[in-house]
């Protein structure tokens, strides 16, 4: 018996349909919506293994010039799996999410063959120095709140927010360790139970407070990744939300930090010890407009014209926000700019080096940022500490000048010896030099 | 008056049940092209190209003595200085940039600042190493070709046979 025609046609028509599904699909996969129509392979000399991750990443920013796509690419530092062509299998694996700098995985993704985990003194111990200081451990406002309220004898820091230990001490006031704050003990005060219920957002380990001005990473991404008031993405990577806070405004990372990335941790507002609440600034406008002057600082304070021209990074060098490789129970223990270590005193000059060695450390740090013309040779200013300010250079006239790391812009830098100015070497307080150079608030 | 109700496929060639299986072939046929098609892209697929490591470059007198020149597709600078022909990769060691000319006439990475002299000795790190010498032969045609997946010592030179007017049949290597 003949077969009736009319099935066996629309059984064919039903083959042929399914065969144009397959090659449609294949001519429109799922990454075409970013862009591609083909795989976009890249072989990062590093690994000399293939990665597919720019098909869908297409335009992503180079997250910086000392890691070049070419040579990194995107799982010596993300993980993850490079072949896979759709988001859900590929992002199986990746270390950290988006910020692969967060100090949970952190040793993996930036301190592998020693990059950023290496020795002391070639400058290479960046993940622990940063995991180590007062910003990463909260060490110091943990211990003024401890002693404020009968917790502790001293100022001592015995806890931070996370257990952590130090075995080698550096300097004097170096601590061995120090317990975990959390979880909270019953036996702690009241206003200590407080601090820790509310005040624990200020650490580099600690997600930022969820709103337009805090906006920022963890981790080394806290502070070299720079975000913007509303925290949303703004580069070239057609798969990340544009209107979507809690990303850093663009895929790049930069020693070059500007004053607006420190004042989401430090200046916008108070912890008050009265009601241990954070007291939010009201005089900043509620979009991120306001000048600079006023946004830089609060009502109250007083600053001086270098302060508020330059940036926080242009005097506080990785010594002090980074750290000196120990724990310490407060920020004095650290910090080592004051007002002479660029402007001297009345008897003398800063104090300086001359970088000899070409493998120097500080010619290195100079060289990742592009303003920067520093060479083998030239002297420039140390903290009373012996770190090195690179980018405060003596001239051959014997003159002093600041290159500001961001805008490149060269500062002549008036000193003391020679001047009018009366000041005390000995009293080196912002309030002594503001005496008589403080910059009125218009 | 009533019109009787007309068959419209009365009068054309083709019966219906022979168009429905001739339309049946035709589109099995299409569908079997199409899946051939596919079938043989995906039996023809073509790897992608591994990346060149033999460049073909100027015969050697292009190259007179005291001369560096980079040759960027090859990631290599050529010199001739008065024992020969030699070459350097433009990669550093530290984690393999690309180095660039600097002004001081020698190498500058931009990655992570290490600098080499005019010839590829390191001048600072944080590389450990000088850029690698790389490999000069003389092809038939008697060009110069580099292969930058042969690495040589620092002191390796390619040798011209100076009886044969500088162009030599037999390139010669000079550990010293």
């Amino acid at each position: 018996m003949t077969p009736s025609p009319r099935p066996m046609l629309l059984a064919s028509l039903g083959l042929a349909a399914g065969v144009l599904l397959v090659g449609l699909r294949d001519r429109t996969p799922p990454y075409a919506a970013f862009g591609s129509t083909e795989p976009v392979i890249l072989v990062p000399s590093l690994s000399g293994k293939p990665e597919y991750c720019l098909t869908c990443h297409a335009g992503i920013e180079e997250i910086s010039p000392a890691h070049p796509t070419e040579v990194f690419g995107c799982v010596s530092c993300h993980g993850g799996q490079p072949l896979a062509l759709d988001a859900e299998t590929a992002h199986a694996g990746l270390r950290g999410g988006r910020n692969p700098s967060d100090f949970a995985v952190v040793d993996a993704n930036c301190g592998g063959n020693d990059c950023h985990s290496g020795p002391a003194d070639e400058g290479l111990d960046h993940i622990h120095r940063s995991r180590v200081s007062l910003q990463a451990t909260y060490a110091g406002a943990i211990a003024q709140v401890r002693y404020a309220f009968g917790a502790q004898s001293d100022l001592r820091a015995l806890f931070g927010v996370s257990a952590i230990s130090d075995p080698e001490l550096g300097s004097p006031t170096a601590l061995p360790s120090l317990d975990s704050l959390l979880p909270i003990a019953d036996s702690e005060p009241e206003q200590v139970r407080t601090l820790a219920a509310r005040c624990l957002t200020c650490h580099l380990g600690a997600p930022p407070i969820d709103r337009p001005g805090y906006q920022r990473q963890t981790g080394c991404a806290a502070c070299h990744s720079v975000s913007n008031w509303q925290g949303t993405y703004a580069g070239g990577d057609p798969t990340i939300a544009r209107d979507e806070p809690g990303h850093a405004a663009a895929h790049r990372l930069t020693t070059a930090i500007p004053y607006t990335q420190c004042d989401a941790c430090h200046n916008r507002g108070n912890y008050s010890l009265v009601d241990m609440a954070f007291h939010e600034r009201t005089d900043l406008s509620p979009d991120g407009t306001a000048p600079r002057l006023e946004a830089f600082y609060q009502p109250i304070a007083q600053f001086t014209a270098c302060e508020v021209d330059l940036d926080c990074v242009d005097c506080h060098a990785s010594g002090e926000v980074m750290g000196d490789g120990d724990l310490h129970s407060r920020m004095d223990e650290v910090r080592a700019v004051e007002c002479r270590t660029c402007h001297g005193t009345p008897s003398e000059g800063p104090a300086t080096r001359t970088l000899a060695d070409p493998d120097d450390p500080a010619l290195r740090q100079a060289s990742l940022n592009p303003s920067s013309s520093l060479q083998r040779g030239d002297t420039v200013v140390i903290t009373s500490r012996g770190d090195t300010l690179w980018n405060v250079r003596r001239l051959t006239d014997g003159t002093f000048e600041l290159t500001a790391k961001l805008s490149g812009r060269a500062y002549p830098i008036p000193q003391v010896a020679g001047s009018p100015c009366e000041q005390d070497p000995e009293d080196q307080s912002a309030s002594a030099c503001h005496e008589c150079h403080a910059v009125e608030r218009p | 008056m009533s019109a009787m109700p007309s068959n419209d496929l009365e009068g054309l060639p083709v019966r219906r049940r022979d168009f429905l299986a001739l339309a049946t072939r035709a589109v099995l046929w299409l569908t079997g092209g199409a899946a051939a098609v596919g079938l043989g892209r995906y039996l023809t697929y073509q790897l992608p190209a591994e990346p060149a490591t033999r460049f073909t470059l100027e015969a050697p007198e292009a190259y007179p003595p005291g001369t560096r020149v980079l040759v960027a597709d090859a990631g290599a600078a050529i010199y001739r200085d008065q024992s020969g022909y030699f070459a350097r990769s433009l990669t550093c060691g530290h984690l393999g940039c690309r180095v660039h000319p600097s002004d001081d006439g020698g190498f500058a990475c931009p990655c992570h600042g290490s600098q080499f002299s005019r010839d590829g000795a390191r001048v600072n790190g944080p590389t450990a190493r000088d850029l690698n010498g790389v490999a000069l032969s003389l092809d038939d045609q008697g060009h110069l070709v580099i292969d930058m997946a042969s690495k040589v010592d620092p002191t390796w030179r390619l040798m011209m046979d100076a009886t044969a007017g500088g162009r030599s049949q037999d390139a010669a290597a000079d550990k010293g």
